[in-house]
């Protein structure tokens, strides 16, 4: 009897043991950490060579400054590592005066010798404006600035003093300062690249990074983690957090459970069907940003048969996007009928909106001379994006919608910088994606979209090139009367809607979730996300 | 015993021989260039694209390509990752060790549950212990092991926010990298207070090795118990028990040993359900090894990876299959007389 008793009370002292070994302990090196929980694997760490947003989170304002940076509240620039700045009166001539004192990171690839100078400015600018400069070629192409043609915008860069650079412009732009804060326009260390010619690693540049920002990149195993540490010495005062790390989770549902059980402090991009669940949740906050990106279905218009604008126009109406509307928004996004969201001021209203109609979508196909059977691949991706929460069950909802009017729909699904590197082939005959604008303006929705230049270096998904198009696109941004420039985009979206290289679908809202405990993480548009006041209590 | 370990030998060889035959045919099966394929070197130029082809003999006869095939693989160059750009056998060996160390630990708990439940349920034979271990152990096995880490997750760490559910330490701790294997490095490294970072680990261990260790355990306990039947209805039982042994010494002396020795073999068979739960169970929890390190190099169409992850693991598991049967052999002595006799 007495064995029995005490085997009774062994075996509660070991469950109650079990279960006080489930506790977390608390350790004071976690609360000086930061885990993001981020969708997927960075291309490289240099904001330049990509239009990638994984990628721009990765690394534009967590190891990276700018010359001028935005005010978080309004648009205004604010001096970031150029300390005060001069425009000419024919605005042709911009004079930069650079901060002293920046340093560069410090890491086990490099020690700097010298503090931030002028001359980085310069290497980083040549670096992707000279086709002639040695790092020009160690990356495919830089989409950004190609797409809005910096390069001829910019003729010269030179070097004042130590502290001081000029400017020359081809010709006056307004929006040039604008240009300079974008997350593509990080300054780059020209001593660091000195060393990598000299060792003819220049793949490395962007690889492996040296920056003036607020972290430095420690470590980065692919498909698991990325991880940052503080700057000891940078310049506005070393980050309240020791350490962030990344936690890479191609899963949304999988991001879900871990910010639930305390393993990512924040997470990118929960997707609208599993608001429900993070709103009841307690110790959990919301961040959202405005519905200003846009989902599309963009056609290969270099592949026969999607080289005609009518089949385009028939396969638009042949989807039922208010089904996508519902299963795969869940209701937190807006119909697109344009790139431009109804909510920018260049929208174009007299647009006539794009119906679900499959009859009339077969007759035009049949008249197109599609026969029925026609074969078609929609790519997509596997991960979540901004303005896409489900890219595959999107790409399915389409295949059943096309399957009635006789198109067989073959889906082809890759991990994102894989399929970010297959697209540049032009291989495919339509893929899923989107657009989230970097700058403020219509013009972001355009240029870097579907503008000519675009499309030679790859980053125009429908690879379509309209002269007329980018025409009405320039005189837009050369004129300075707000009434003829609204002409010109409502005509540019007019145009848009008539040729229908990609088929706009939606404008999602976008989230960010966090545990209570973290606070001022800045997550808004127009830029990649920033860690550098972040804190956690 | 020579000439069985010959044959042994030469079943291995075969074996090996075919699947790197398999391997090196993917080379020029899958899409795309095969220098590429072979390689991993994606952007070329034209020289040094002629110069490996050249290199890799890819214009002479399929003979030929295969004996440098089996050249690069002995010399361990399995070229590059596509999507890392870093060395395949580099990226294999950063995450064997992770799915070794699940795999060790899950085999530990199969053996430290699996035996003594087997042996008990054997032991009191169509008694209640036996039918209610038995069904316990049915039911386990039949349960698929990707519902029951779901299943464990939403009870653990969803609902009862006992246990994290991904990886293997949390991120935050820096644990430098030595063995690959996680509490040896912790041990190595140069961390104070280590404690709740051997905490951290083992909590991130319970719920992947609970999920994989089921279905072994299952089958171990299926074993152990009619091997344990069988033995107790022998007649050297029978005769020790009229010698006057007590039923510990019977179950120590005679029937454990004797149990234990025909589930040796069947210990290879149990590392390959192990290994391919294995590859499961880490992509449940987002664990580092070899299966989630697989099945992104699918999704990334990663070739390279691919092949040679195809090879070492098939590999390594033939190899395993092949050492089970010899180690049996020279434990038994019953295997050995048939085999010389």
């Amino acid at each position: 009897m007495m064995n029995n008793l005490t085997k009774v009370w062994l075996s509660t002292g070991i469950i109650i043991w079990l279960c006080a070994a489930c506790e977390q302990i608390k350790d004071k090196r976690l609360k000086n950490g930061l885990i993001y929980c981020s969708e997927g694997n960075p291309e490289s760490f240099n904001p330049q060579t990509t239009t990638s947003r994984i990628t721009l989170d990765a690394s534009a304002h967590q190891l990276y400054d700018r010359l001028i940076e935005k005010s978080d509240s309004s648009d205004q620039l604010v001096a970031s590592l150029a300390e005060s700045w001069d425009i000419s009166d024919d605005g042709k001539t911009i004079d930069m005066y650079l901060r002293k004192g920046v340093k560069f990171h410090k890491t086990r690839y490099f020690i700097p010798s010298r503090e931030f100078n002028a001359e980085d400015v310069i290497f980083t600018f040549n670096r992707w404006r000279l086709n002639t400069h040695p790092f020009y070629a160690s990356a495919d192409s830089y989409p950004h600035m190609q797409s809005y043609q910096l390069e001829l915008l910019i003729d010269d860069i030179q070097q004042v003093s130590s502290h001081h650079v000029r400017f020359k412009l081809s010709s006056e732009n307004h929006d040039f300062l604008t240009q300079l804060t974008t997350d593509y326009m990080v300054i780059l260390s020209a001593e660091y690249g000195a060393k990598l010619a000299l060792q003819e690693a220049q793949s490395q540049l962007d690889n492996y990074p040296i920056g003036t920002g607020p972290f430095y990149l420690e470590d980065f195993v692919k498909d698991e983690y990325i991880r940052y540490k503080a700057h000891e010495n940078y310049w506005q005062g070393k980050t309240k957090i020791d350490q962030l790390v990344f936690d890479i989770t191609p899963q949304s549902s999988n991001r879900l459970a871990k910010l639930i059980t305390g393993e990512c402090d924040v997470v990118a991009h929960p997707v609208a069907s599993e608001m429900e669940v993070l709103q009841d949740r307690p110790g959990i906050s919301l961040q959202s940003k405005n519905a200003d990106n846009i989902a599309f279905w963009a056609f290969n218009t270099l592949k026969p048969p999607f080289n005609r604008s009518e089949i385009r126009r028939a396969l638009a109406k042949a989807i039922d996007r208010q089904t996508i509307y519902k299963t795969i928004y869940y209701g937190m996004a807006f119909p697109a009928n344009s790139l431009l969201p109804p909510s920018s001021w260049a929208y174009n209203n007299n647009l006539p909106t794009i119906t679900y109609n499959p009859e009339q979508a077969k007759k035009e196909l049949q008249a197109a001379g599609i026969e029925p059977g026609f074969k078609m691949q929609i790519w997509s991706a596997q991960i979540e994006r901004e303005y896409n929460p489900n890219s595959l069950k999107m790409a399915e909802l389409i295949k059943a919608n096309l399957a009635k009017v006789g198109i067989v729909v073959e889906i082809v699904e890759f991990e994102w910088s894989t399929l970010r590197k297959k697209l540049l082939d032009y291989s495919y005959d339509s893929v899923l994606l989107g657009w989230t604008p970097d700058m403020q303006g219509p013009d972001n929705y355009f240029i870097p979209t579907l503008s000519c230049p675009a499309a030679v270096i790859g980053n125009n998904r429908a690879a379509w090139c309209n002269p007329y198009f980018d025409n009405l696109l320039h005189n837009a941004a050369a004129s300075t009367d707000l009434k003829q420039q609204k002409d010109h985009y409502m005509q540019a979206q007019s145009l848009l809607l008539q040729e229908m290289p990609v088929v706009p679908i939606a404008h999602s809202l976008s989230f960010l979730a966090k545990q209570h405990n973290v606070v001022k993480v800045k997550f808004q548009p127009f830029s990649a996300i920033s860690f550098k006041h972040a804190e956690k209590f | 015993m020579l000439v069985y370990l010959i044959k042994r030998v030469n079943l291995l060889v075969t074996t090996l021989f075919l699947l790197s035959l398999m391997s090196f045919s993917l080379g020029h099966l899958f899409p795309g260039d095969s220098v590429i394929n072979f390689t991993g070197q994606q952007s070329l130029t034209y020289e040094e694209y002629a110069q490996l082809r050249q290199d890799l003999a890819l214009d002479e006869s399929y003979f030929m390509q295969y004996v440098v095939y089996l050249e690069r693989v002995f010399a361990g160059d399995f070229g590059l990752s596509f999507s890392s750009q870093s060395e395949v056998l580099r990226d294999f060996m950063r995450v064997f060790p992770a799915s070794a160390e699940l795999s060790f630990y899950a085999l530990l708990v199969t053996c430290l549950i699996g035996i003594p439940l087997g042996l008990w349920a054997g032991i009191k034979r169509n008694t209640l212990v036996d039918k209610v271990i038995f069904s316990i152990s049915a039911i386990a096995n039949s349960i698929p092991i990707f519902w029951l880490g779901l299943l464990f997750i939403l009870l653990f760490s969803l609902n009862l926010a006992w246990l994290p559910i991904s990886g293997r330490l949390n991120l935050l701790y820096d644990i430098p990298y030595e063995t690959g294997i996680l509490l040896v490095d912790i041990a190595l490294s140069d961390f104070d207070n280590k404690w709740p970072i051997y905490h951290d680990a083992l909590r991130h261990l319970i719920l992947p090795t609970l999920t994989l260790a089921t279905l072994p355990t299952t089958l171990l306990i299926g074993m152990m118990r009619s091997n344990v039947i069988s033995v107790m209805n022998s007649q050297y039982i029978k005769a020790a028990r009229t010698k006057g042994l007590s039923l510990y010494q019977i179950i120590r002396r005679h029937v454990l040993r004797n149990a234990l020795l025909p589930i040796i073999p069947q210990f290879g068979l149990l590392f390959n359900t192990l290994m391919t739960s294995t590859m499961i169970t880490e992509i449940i929890f987002s664990w580092p090894g070899i299966g989630h390190w697989l099945l992104e190099a699918i999704y990334q169409r990663d070739y390279p990876v691919i092949q040679a992850s195809l090879l070492l693991v098939s590999s390594f598991m033939i190899f395993i299959n092949v050492l089970s049967d010899v180690c049996h052999t020279m434990v038994n002595p019953l295997v050995r007389k048939e085999i010389n006799g």
